[in-house]
């Protein structure tokens, strides 16, 4: 389970997160829907530590991740905001680096690779360097390296970001997959198809603030509108940094 | 203490991998001392020549008297045929030695027989040979003329109202000190220029290429992360110090400085010596670079920073060299200065002094380690991670 409570973040005169809270439950896709610049990074990025609250707090299954990030991490698999790879190692070498990061080793560590290759059939990239993979293929490693240690929450940034569509499906199947599995899922994103098409629940955000959240049929109620679409339109007020 | 290995796998074969960064860091070190060797072998022959110089002379045998004064004075003459002002120009001639025909005449008549010296006073490598040349001959004519003043009865000293006597304190000591400075800075900052490449790429690279977030969200403290990095800097300062050392030994096996009162042969205990005190060197070259570099907002910026940074190890050595500042007891309680006066000792062949090896090593260490822990703070702070 994934909770912000209360949270406010500023920078400077500049206050991206004003009083945010949500709740990502097991066993659910929670999206985080709002335009470009509505806080939703920077309630990611609290959550996996990297940035410190001003007021309020970040829990992964009850552990305060100001407190002990990392015990808390051991339960989160990331996809960052940034992919980051490094080009002169091979696929099989990041995923084996990030596993050993979760203490993997030996027989272990193997069928762990094994087995997250497998999300995104990968097994093509896995003895090339990372230097000159196309975007979609960078986003499939850093996703893989999300999942190498089967983690109980995901906390992902943007995930389909420059992904053919091809990857999208596979995408979406996974996580409906690891979701059944039990798994607590939560994920931004500025594209309303993704968030439609996947999200249990859903949190709109604009201006650093949560201005609604329910499952979809909730939210076209309480905008008073037939879909979805129509729901996000009148509920952020303009269009504007929104994909359809 | 795993994961420190997994980060220290991962960071030495990311590194390994740039191969051209690799070839920066090490070169220096390899051809350093090579290019110092051949500079004081040269210094080192232009010395050796000027004790058998070898005079072109135009007219020999028309001051066989003055010819046969020279050659005790260990001069030795070719016959010479062409012309001087072009050849000297040409750098083909560097002295010649002219006696005029008219010489013998003028010299029996009691008249000043001239000679003439053709060379380049500009330039440096014939000024001493010049220098040497017109004084033996003004001393012959001395000496002729007072033989002369004696024979009509007069004393010599008449005609010397005033004499000159020169004495140069200059020794081989002092040359070979200030040689033996160049050595030390070089072999010091071997480890600063063989870790730069890694301390940039580890820190701001990590930052540049967007992999610091990724790797900062995995369940792993930051003196873990930052003790992995750390000792892999420090690894390629020392591989740069190592080769540094063996590559003075080297190029000082294959060369001669005899003639400079120097005998810089490194023995193997020397060598160890050296190594030895070296590694705390490299161990504050990988953390002050390392602080530099993620204080610096970009790779391009570490990298005008720790260029800076380089130059540190040569300030204790200008220090030696124009201020002649003496050892001292507190220099041990500076880190690379230390390390400096440590390096002096041994190449002197004065062997190590234990109180003062564990003195500056141990203060070296200890400011190392503290700025160690300063980074580890500094790792997950919003600054480094996202940019200030």
């Amino acid at each position: 389970m994934i909770e912000v409570q209360n949270l406010h973040k500023s920078f400077g005169k500049v206050v991206a997160v004003d009083d945010v809270s949500l709740t990502a439950r097991d066993g659910s896709i929670t999206g985080l829907l709002g335009p470009n610049g509505a806080g939703k990074t920077t309630t990611l990025r609290t959550l996996y530590g990297l940035q410190k609250p001003d007021q309020g707090n970040a829990l992964i299954d009850g552990i305060d991740v100001t407190k002990d990030l990392v015990s808390a991490a051991k339960n989160m698999g990331i996809f960052p905001d940034s992919i980051g790879l490094y080009d002169r190692l091979t696929t099989k070498e990041h995923l084996e680096f990030y596993g050993q990061m979760h203490g993997f080793s030996g027989k272990q560590l193997d069928e762990a690779i094994n087995r997250t290759q497998q999300y995104f059939d990968i097994e093509e990239l896995l003895d090339r360097k990372c230097k000159g993979f196309s975007h979609g293929q960078q986003m499939k490693v850093a996703l893989s390296r999300a999942l190498i240690h089967s983690p109980k929450n995901l906390i992902l940034d943007e995930p389909t970001n420059g992904l053919d569509v091809m990857s999208i499906r596979m995408l979406r199947e996974l996580l409906r997959r690891l979701r059944d599995e039990g798994k607590c899922i939560l994920f931004s994103s500025h594209v309303m198809q993704e968030v439609t098409a996947l999200c249990d629940h859903i949190y709109i955000m604009a201006d650093g603030k949560v201005i609604a959240e329910g499952t979809p049929d909730e939210l076209c109620q309480l905008a008073g509108k037939d879909t979805l679409e129509d729901a996000f339109v009148s509920l952020i007020g303009s269009e504007e940094g929104i994909a359809l | 203490m795993n994961l420190i290995k997994a980060i220290l796998k991962k960071e030495f074969r990311d590194s390994l991998r740039d191969r051209r960064a690799i070839m920066v860091a090490i070169l220096p070190a390899l051809l350093a001392p090579i290019l110092m060797a051949f500079m004081f072998h040269t210094i080192a022959k232009t010395k050796v020549s000027t004790d058998e110089l070898t005079i072109q002379v135009i007219g020999k045998e028309n001051a066989p008297d003055l010819i046969s004064y020279l050659e005790q004075n260990e001069l030795t003459f070719e016959d010479y045929k062409g012309e001087p002002k072009k050849d000297i120009q040409d750098e083909t001639v560097k002295l010649i030695l002219e006696i005029p025909d008219n010489y013998a005449e003028n010299f029996n008549d009691f008249k000043t027989a001239t000679v003439y010296i053709h060379a380049d006073r500009s330039m440096t490598n014939s000024r001493s040979a010049v220098n040497r040349l017109d004084r033996l001959i003004s001393t012959y004519g001395s000496q002729i003329g007072s033989m002369r003043l004696i024979i009509r009865g007069v004393n010599p000293s008449i005609a010397r109202a005033v004499a000159v006597k020169d004495r140069d304190y200059s020794t081989d000591a002092s040359r070979a000190g200030q040689i033996l400075a160049g050595l030390q800075m070089f072999i010091l900052m071997a480890a600063f220029f063989g870790s730069a490449p890694v301390a940039i790429d580890t820190t701001a690279g990590e930052r540049e290429r967007k992999s610091l977030e990724p790797l900062l969200v995995h369940p792993l403290s930051s003196f873990q992360i930052m003790t992995g990095k750390w000792l892999t800097v420090v690894s390629f300062g020392l591989l740069a110090s190592i080769i540094a050392v063996i590559s003075t030994a080297i190029a000082f096996d294959f060369i001669s400085l005899k003639s400079l009162g120097l005998d810089p042969k490194l023995t193997i205990t020397m060598q160890l010596s050296m190594i030895l005190l070296l590694i705390p060197s490299a161990m504050f070259a990988a953390s002050l670079q390392m602080l530099t570099s993620l204080f610096a907002k970009t790779f391009k910026e570490a990298q005008s920073y720790l260029g800076l940074v380089a130059l540190l190890p040569m300030a204790p050595v200008m220090a030696t060299m124009i201020g002649g500042a003496k050892a001292a007891d507190w220099m041990y309680m500076v880190p690379i200065l230390g390390q400096q006066q440590l390096l002096t000792t041994v190449l002197r062949g004065e062997g190590i002094d234990w109180m003062n090896l564990i003195t500056a090593s141990g203060v070296t260490v200890l400011v190392s380690l503290a700025i160690v822990t300063v980074l580890t703070r500094l790792l997950r702070s919003e600054r480094v991670v996202y940019g200030g």
